[in-house]
């Protein structure tokens, strides 16, 4: 993307995306013994209506918002995060709005089959990296000598069930989405 | 179920902390994290912990307040400093049941809390003493030279800005589409996870159509206006570096090469 072919209506949804994303770490939704964020959704729906390429950049300037400082991870913000161990997850947006949007890329409609099995591809591919990442964190950043397998399981495992049920409510609101007249019509001039 | 997001971690006053250009404090807050890594040792933390302090006073930011942002971590650094005092081998010092602490460990535990404790403050005090749109400005400032090689600095520069913009009132829209919904009967506390998953349906769905018609209507007030770009924009506020800016760089510059060469 160079900077020519920005439009203006390309800058404006990119950044209301953003946006959307900022508000979406502070919605929580109190199912015990956690309240969860739909936050996750939010990226997948993100690579959804947004595609391959914008999907992940507005992901990208959520984390430079943060990043720079603007409190808008879901415990604050600050280039002191990038040594906050769950970093990682929220590095993991990135592709996984870029997984979503390849795999819907060019399609008039996705199935509901085709749909589910991106979601969890997609928050996969999130802890494919926010694993890594924590143990890396904790290891070298903190110094604190931990094993990998344990981590998988207090990492990822804990959160599974939860992110099965995220996708299945991905599924339903992507369908409700892609026959949006709004968001057909908004494509289409883009 | 919205808990309160306050963008306002700036604190509006006036100091010289406050009035040096965007960049100056951007790269500053580079260095620092440098240096915090690039030092081993009690005597080095010291020294940059005063240096903050010393930042910290100049810009007239209440200690209590800078110090709240350690907060959210506050839990990360007990574990931090708890693993390392128990975890470590090395000469016993205290014994807690199974437990045993050494010397090496009470050193490292330490000295990593510290590290981290130092890390989040120094990188506190920049969204601290500049405002968002500032922060922006500085950051396409300092991205502009990546322009050759194809970064759309301005564009992400004003997408950044955008998304500032709308963070308050898609807040408001959430919350006003929340009660909306509430008021039809929906019910987003209690019930079983699949029922409130659906109330939630007509939350998202809303939200993200009214994001793509705000978006079109504000492009269009744009194209209106003849927006074109960043190619030979000219802005209100110019960024300028004082030799208040330079003596800034300067100073912590030398004090990181000290400090990383002394510890």
């Amino acid at each position: 993307m160079s900077a020519n072919d920005v439009s203006p209506r390309i800058l404006m949804v990119v950044g209301l995306m953003t946006a959307l994303m900022c508000v979406s770490a502070f919605v929580r939704i109190p199912v015990p013994p956690v309240a969860i964020t739909l936050q996750s959704v939010v990226v997948l729906l993100s690579g959804l209506v947004l595609g391959p390429q914008l999907g992940p950049l507005a992901q990208g300037i959520y984390l430079a918002l943060g990043l720079i400082g603007l409190p808008v991870f879901s415990q604050g913000g600050g280039l002191g995060y990038i040594f906050q161990p769950s970093f990682g997850y929220l590095l993991g947006f990135v592709p996984a709005a870029w997984f979503i949007g390849h795999g819907v890329h060019g399609l008039k409609t996705a199935s509901t089959k085709r749909l589910l099995i991106l979601a969890i591809g997609a928050h996969l591919l999130i802890y494919a990296i926010g694993l890594p990442y924590l143990y890396l964190a904790l290891r070298y950043f903190m110094g604190t000598p931990v094993e990998f397998l344990p981590l998988v399981y207090s990492g990822c495992l804990l959160f599974l069930p939860g992110d099965f049920l995220k996708s299945a409510f991905f599924v339903v609101i992507a369908k409700r989405l892609t026959n949006n007249h709004t968001l057909t019509t908004f494509r289409e001039s883009c | 179920m919205l808990d309160g997001i306050t963008l306002g971690q700036y604190v509006p006053t006036e100091s010289p902390i406050h009035n040096l250009d965007p960049r100056t404090k951007i790269i500053s807050s580079v260095l620092l994290i440098v240096v915090l890594f690039l030092v081993e040792g009690f005597q080095g933390y010291l020294l940059i912990g005063l240096g903050i302090l010393g930042i910290i006073a100049a810009a007239r930011l209440p200690l209590g307040f800078v110090l709240k942002g350690l907060r959210p971590l506050r839990l990360i650094l007990l574990i931090t400093l708890l693993l390392h005092l128990f975890m470590t081998e090395g000469r016993e010092i205290a014994r807690l049941g199974p437990l045993v602490v050494t010397y090496e460990g009470f050193n490292k535990g330490v000295l990593m809390t510290l590290r981290l404790g130092l890390l989040v403050l120094a990188t506190s005090l920049l969204t601290l003493t500049t405002s968002p749109i500032r922060l922006t400005d500085g950051l396409e400032d300092l991205l502009n030279p990546f322009k050759r090689v194809g970064l759309p600095a301005h564009e992400l520069a004003m997408m950044m800005t955008i998304a500032l913009r709308f963070i308050p009132t898609l807040f408001e829209e959430t919350e006003k589409i929340m009660k909306a919904q509430k008021a039809r009967g929906a019910d987003f506390e209690s019930g079983k996870l699949s029922q409130r998953a659906k109330n939630l349906v007509p939350l998202l769905v809303p939200l993200f159509v009214s994001a793509f018609r705000r978006a079109d209507e504000l492009a269009i007030a744009m194209e209106a206006r003849c927006y074109r770009g960043g190619e030979g924009r000219t802005k209100l506020h110019t960024l300028q570096m004082t030799r208040a800016d330079y003596l800034a760089i300067l100073l912590l510059t030398a004090g990181v090469i000290v400090i990383a060469v002394v510890f």
